[in-house]
């Protein structure tokens, strides 16, 4: 599971072109829209495609859920690896 | 007795007075007979060239304004050029048809370098140059930050200079004119050269650049006036509570504006206050201020101002434009009584990012607010997304604030200053925290080197030996100073892969090929040093000062400060300071 968040939050830092930001710099249970690292909804729409050409997961664009699952590193983290035991 | 001012059409028209001092060379009056003798020399050798249009770089004040005539009264027009590399001419080649100066390179184009004296009998007498005569085309960086090309009709300067000379010529007297910015460019060819010979005064030969020239010429002279420029008063070198040598009648100062605090340090050092003077090659001058005095600007003779109701933008009606409509101007302003105006700073830049309209102006002076912020600009990067980003200036405080706290954080300190006042999405997502903004010689902050500081592939670090021979600079010497620092003399061939295609200009190594040639020469030469770790973090306190042409020698000292996980570069050419930063590595897992 670590490893798989570690891989996370290199996806974020890579697909959103995050600069100043390192793994390190990212806690897994920090919010990571608005107050945490301060992505917006332009982020989110990134992200999402970045899962979906990584993991093959389809989010839809702004249901409850989709913003569930991007609270935090955490969340994702159990997204993942619940689609890869699917 | 005063002279009377003379218009520069008629200047050379009868020797009325053969032997005033025109010029000071080498401390030695060159007489106005002189001046005609070498005027005929210059157009001589222009009539013997078919080029309308000439590239003209000389280094001597005296000999440029003796081509600069010679050249109007042979029917030619002149370029003034800001050097004389061959990247330049290469650029200018097809706006001119001949060079003339000091050139000395094999050149593809002709050229006129010193025109032998001819024998010197009784000076001829000069006709009337024509008004309507296009006398000079200048290059003006433009706020934009392409270079553009202006050309001015000889009336125009006449106006400008009769306009300075109405003004200012009676307190100047006859006092010489002593220059700390070069002739080549628009401010300095109205200050330095021409309103001296229309006013009958003489102006010294030499460029000061340097404070120490400027005073010893100052102390020989009865009383002089100084055309300077923010740059060097901001930085002039002298004790506090020192007073200048000489006798100083007027101090002059223009190309941006002047801080308060050096406004009030020339009025005590100089003893009399800091006129400066607010205008643009496109508009000529607008008005005037002595800031110790009263910040409101006062416009120049024969120039009304008024404010767009609409934009708040300063228009302007002046003779000099050519034409008697209103311009709007790219300054926002208050304005009194059509003849004395406030600056607001620049007229609203809109940026549309992510469909979101945001003033970059505004976030700029919430920025500025900031109390360990002191100065700003926002620019716009076309990326991934359309974002906003920031170089903002620190103070003393704010440095030992990056310092303690890391860029990181206090980026993101800043970017919560401006949470309140804007919509996430328009929030700057990179910043470049510097010490002083990156200005050029003119004090001004270029777009180029604005943008520069963001270059992608400056953000991230290239794989050492990744360059190849195309993208890296001869290697001419290599020094070592200390156990951690070396120098290394470089050649910036013009072949290099940066000024293939690159430019629709003036050509000029990137800001971010000098970061690239800082971490290769590092690698290589710190290898086993640095060894243990294989990225550098970020970069700090970048800074590019000077253009660096194609052709170019430079040093690049590198030092390195293991206990600070760091290196500095500089790049210099022993007098000029190209750019400096320093490269921070990557976490810090143990001291090297």
């Amino acid at each position: 599971m670590t490893e798989l968040k570690t891989e996370l939050k290199k996806l974020v830092i890579d697909a959103l072109d995050l600069e100043d930001v390192t793994v390190d710099d990212i806690d897994s249970s920090e919010p990571l829209f608005i107050d945490g690292l301060g992505l917006d909804s332009i982020d989110a729409l990134e992200l999402g495609l970045a899962l979906q050409k990584t993991y093959g997961i389809k989010l839809a664009a702004d249901s409850e859920e989709t913003r569930k699952h991007f609270a935090s590193i955490d969340s994702l983290a159990e997204l993942v690896a619940s689609h890869k035991a699917a | 007795m005063m002279t009377e001012p003379k218009r520069l059409t008629g200047l050379l028209q009868s020797v009325v007075e053969p032997d005033r001092v025109v010029a000071l060379r080498d401390n030695t009056g060159v007489t106005m007979q002189d001046f005609q003798h070498r005027v005929a020399d210059w157009q001589l050798a222009a009539e013997q060239q078919p080029a309308a249009v000439f590239g003209v770089y000389i280094k001597d004040t005296f000999e440029f304004a003796a081509a600069l005539f010679g050249l109007w009264y042979a029917g030619k027009t002149a370029l003034l050029m800001g050097d004389r590399l061959p990247a330049t001419i290469e650029q200018i080649k097809g706006r001119v048809g001949a060079l003339a100066g000091d050139f000395d390179e094999p050149l593809t184009l002709p050229v006129i370098r010193q025109p032998e004296p001819a024998t010197r009998g009784k000076v001829r007498s000069f006709p009337a140059l024509d008004p309507a005569h296009p006398a000079v085309i200048v290059l003006t960086s433009g706020s934009t930050g392409t270079p553009k090309l202006v050309p001015m009709a000889l009336a125009q300067l006449d106006d400008e200079v009769a306009m300075h000379e109405a003004q200012w010529g009676l307190v100047a007297g006859q006092s010489a004119v002593i220059g700390t910015v070069s002739h080549q460019h628009i401010y300095g060819l109205l200050w330095r050269v021409l309103w001296p010979l229309a006013g009958g005064r003489p102006f010294v030969s030499e460029l000061c650049q340097y404070a120490e020239d400027a005073l010893a010429h100052a102390s020989r002279l009865p009383s002089s006036v100084l055309v300077t420029t923010p740059s060097h008063l901001s930085r002039w070198p002298c004790q506090t509570g020192e007073k200048a040598e000489g006798n100083w009648r007027l101090v002059v100062s223009s190309t941006a504006p002047l801080a308060l605090e050096h406004s009030v340090f020339g009025r005590d050092y100089f003893g009399v206050p800091v006129t400066e003077i607010f205008g643009s090659s496109e508009t000529g001058g607008i008005a005037w201020r002595q800031q110790t005095e009263d910040e409101v600007w006062t416009t120049l003779k024969g120039i009304a101002v008024d404010c767009d109701p609409e934009s708040g933008a300063l228009l302007l009606q002046s003779p000099l434009l050519g034409h008697q409509n209103w311009l709007k101007t790219g300054d926002r302003a208050e304005v009194f009584d059509r003849n004395r105006f406030r600056l607001l700073g620049r007229l609203d830049r809109i940026a549309k990012i992510e469909g979101k309209r945001v003033s970059l102006t505004r976030m700029e002076s919430r920025l500025t607010a900031h109390p360990r912020v002191t100065e700003a600009r926002v620019v716009v990067l076309e990326g991934r997304r359309t974002e906003t980003a920031v170089v903002a200036a620190l103070d003393e405080s704010g440095q030992r604030w990056l310092e303690t706290e890391g860029k990181r954080a206090v980026s993101r300190a800043l970017r919560q200053w401006l949470a309140d006042d804007f919509e996430t999405p328009v929030l700057p997502r990179r910043w470049r925290l510097v010490d002083a903004l990156p200005r050029n010689a003119q004090g001004k902050v270029p777009q180029h080197n604005l943008m520069v500081l963001f270059d992608k592939s400056g953000g991230t670090t290239p794989e050492a030996g990744v360059l190849n021979d195309n993208r890296l600079p001869v290697l001419l010497g290599q020094e070592w100073l200390a156990a951690n620092q070396v120098q290394l003399h470089l050649r910036v061939q013009p072949e290099l892969a940066f000024f293939q295609g690159h430019f629709d200009e003036l050509p000029v190594l990137p800001g971010v090929a000098q970061i690239h040639w800082a971490e290769h020469y590092a690698r290589a030469l710190f290898n086993e040093k640095l060894a243990s770790r294989d990225t550098f973090s970020r970069m700090e306190t970048v800074k590019f000062q000077e253009l660096i042409r194609p052709g170019r020698e430079v040093f690049m000292e590198l030092t390195l400060q293991p206990e600070r996980s760091r290196f500095v570069f500089r790049l210099h050419d022993g007098d000029t300071a190209f750019s400096s930063g320093r490269m921070v590595f990557d976490a810090l897992q143990e001291p090297i």
